[in-house]
């Protein structure tokens, strides 16, 4: 697997989509820098404001910009959306406005430690008449193009760093609906099939249960893998489908158990096919570290991932 | 030249409290203290005539029309009745306020009603929305002009200040307060020296605040003479490069008794007797102003 930056790919493709869409507007809260912004500032100065470190004016400033036909993109940290919620809620999300915010860092941002890691990012977002997206790199581009032509308020949750598991999805386009407007989504798809289990994972997490689906295999058990793009609109269709046949379920994330990709699923499931079930996600104040030793910290590792579903299938 | 509004202006304040007092509920307060402002950007003109905010009586939606944000949304019923003069909302309808499905909501609602300009009620973000509006026009080099009416007590809130501090440049964004010196619990003093605080941001501020503590009964607030406040907007609209403050004074419940200066108001209807005192006040208000014709008009 390969290092890839999604945050570098959102920065090129936004680039592109200024030029396709001339409404597009780039605010930042003083960390361009990370969110890669750069070169859609470089190319169109004049749709790029930097609003310094004021998450609560960048939303408001987003919302009035909309209000005048503009197509604006917030962009912060996952962590500093929250400090702007009742903003998102209030001047954004009730209006139904075309505002897109971009939360980069997250999940775990390493070093920096509990201050900066964005592990609630999605819950908070998933209670707001809103579109919520955390895409994988594998289909990062599609997203943004996607999000760029729909004009429901969204919220599109990148990461500092991911892997890269090369292979194609196919991307299929559906049609669901916030707050009764409609709104385009890219369907969940199937990465890898299986009959024992069905592992449902979005962002990041993706290319680990890809692999844990490999370790998985070393065990005997022949899971089957789902990407789940879009948390908001749902689309529960495949995986009821894959439940049927495997009768088991587990969620993988990262993020907090509450308001997660988990609750979204297995409160559906447990009203359409309740099925036995498993949540993988963060627990606890998590401090400085390495990724790599967080995800090991918090039994969001391969290794450990692989254990613990070992274990429960066999209870 | 502005003393015709004082017709409208009764007539707003007539309406603010029935439509109050039928929905049983809401703020009365507010909605009195910011009327005249309201009353003097739709219907006042410059000293040679011209209209201060530009929009089409016939058209809501018209693309030219300047935008008015009301920040301080639990003053929509200030909004719903001057709307109502301008004639985009039948005068029947002030009556539904408030009442289940009501284009006429408790706070400043788009949604139900979409010739407004946004949403507003949770206090201190209808400076950041008329900031991103403002924005928005100069991106398009479009001459419309932003208007942003917010209570004192809401400048408490940080955005707010996070906004005054990004708005350089926007010299078609004119932040009026309406001070009535008083938030729900307390006196706002706690923002004095209002003016020094805006134009360390760097804004152009025309008015000065009187803080609570200094203010005496008897004294004429410049946020109730339609006068003062068409010479305030006329100046702002000449300002160049900068976004303008301008503070109004008024008074909490407006110049009518009994809810001039009295917290009590904040979130309350006004009552059979209080709105026979208060219209009684406005009748004579209005002889005074144009003459007994239009008194005996009103009272049949």
């Amino acid at each position: 697997m390969e290092k890839v930056n999604p945050r570098k790919v959102f920065g090129k493709t936004i680039a592109k989509l200024g030029e396709m869409y001339p409404e597009i507007v780039v605010l930042d809260a003083d960390l361009g820098s990370s969110t890669y912004t750069g070169e859609f500032k470089k190319r169109f100065p004049e749709r790029y404001k930097d609003c310094g470190v004021s998450e609560q004016d960048m939303m408001g400033t987003a919302a009035g910009l909309a209000i005048t036909g503009k197509k604006p993109y917030a962009c912060t940290f996952a962590i500093f959306i929250g400090r702007a919620w009742e903003q998102i809620r209030q001047s954004i999300a009730y209006q139904g406005l075309d505002v897109k915010i971009i939360g980069t860092h997250g999940g775990f941002v390493g070093e920096d430690g509990k201050s900066h890691h964005g592990t609630e990012d999605v819950g908070i977002i998933r209670t707001l008449p809103m579109v919520c997206v955390v895409p994988s790199v594998e289909e990062l581009e599609e997203v943004l193009y996607l999000t760029a032509e729909d004009k429901n308020p969204t919220y599109i949750r990148l990461f500092r760093q991911s892997d890269e598991m090369k292979i194609k999805p196919e991307i299929k386009i559906g049609r669901g609906f916030i707050n009764g407007k409609g709104a385009w989504y890219i369907k969940p798809y199937r990465i890898k099939e299986g009959r024992d289990v069905t592992l449902v994972s979005n962002g990041r997490m993706l290319s680990k249960a890809f692999n844990l689906t490999k370790e998985l295999g070393l065990y005997g058990i022949d899971a089957e893998l789902i990407s789940i793009p879009y948390v908001k609109p749902l689309d529960d269709e495949l995986v009821i489908e894959s439940l049927k046949k495997t009768g088991k379920l587990v969620t993988i994330e990262e993020h907090r158990k509450e308001g997660g990709l988990g609750e979204a699923v297995s409160s559906v499931v447990s009203e359409k096919y309740p099925v036995k079930t498993k949540g993988l996600y963060i627990s606890g104040i998590i401090g400085s570290g390495k990724c790599s030793e967080l995800y090991d910290f918090s039994g969001l590792s391969v290794p450990r991932m692989k254990e613990e579903i070992y274990r429960w299938l066999k209870d | 030249m502005n003393n015709g509004l004082k017709k409208i202006s009764a007539r707003v304040k007539k309406n603010i409290l029935l439509m109050l007092k039928e929905a049983g509920s809401g703020h009365t307060g507010g909605s009195l203290s910011c009327a005249d402002i309201l009353v003097t950007l739709y219907f006042g003109s410059d000293s040679e005539g011209k209209k201060l905010m530009r929009y089409e009586p016939e058209n809501p939606f018209w693309e030219g029309r300047d935008r008015l944000v009301l920040s301080k949304g639990h003053a929509a019923p200030a909004l719903y009745a001057v709307l109502s003069e301008v004639g985009y909302i039948p005068e029947e309808e002030l009556f539904t306020l408030r009442k289940l499905g009501s284009r006429l909501q408790g706070h400043v609602d788009k949604q139900m009603l979409p010739f407004l300009e946004t949403s507003t009620g949770s206090l201190g973000q209808g400076v950041s929305i008329g900031k991103g509006m403002a924005l928005g026009f100069k991106i398009d080099k479009k001459p419309n002009r932003v208007y942003v009416v917010a209570g004192d007590g809401e400048l408490q809130e940080g955005q707010v200040w996070e906004a005054a501090r990004n708005a350089k440049g926007l010299d078609n964004l004119t932040l009026i307060v309406d001070y009535n010196g008083w938030s729900i619990d307390s006196y706002t003093d706690c923002l004095y020296p209002l003016r020094n605080k805006f134009e360390a941001f760097g804004w152009y501020v025309i008015g000065k605040e009187i803080p609570s503590s200094e203010r005496k009964e008897d004294m004429r607030m410049d946020g109730h003479d339609p006068e003062k406040i068409a010479e305030y907007i006329t100046e702002a609209k000449e300002v160049r490069e900068y976004p303008q403050c301008v503070i109004l004074n008024t008074w909490k419940g407006g110049d009518i008794y009994p809810f001039k200066n009295n917290p009590k108001y904040h979130g309350k209807a006004p009552t059979d007797e209080e709105l026979e005192i208060a219209f009684q006040q406005l009748d004579r208000l209005i002889g005074d102003a144009i003459g007994n014709e239009y008194k005996r008009v009103l009272v049949k």
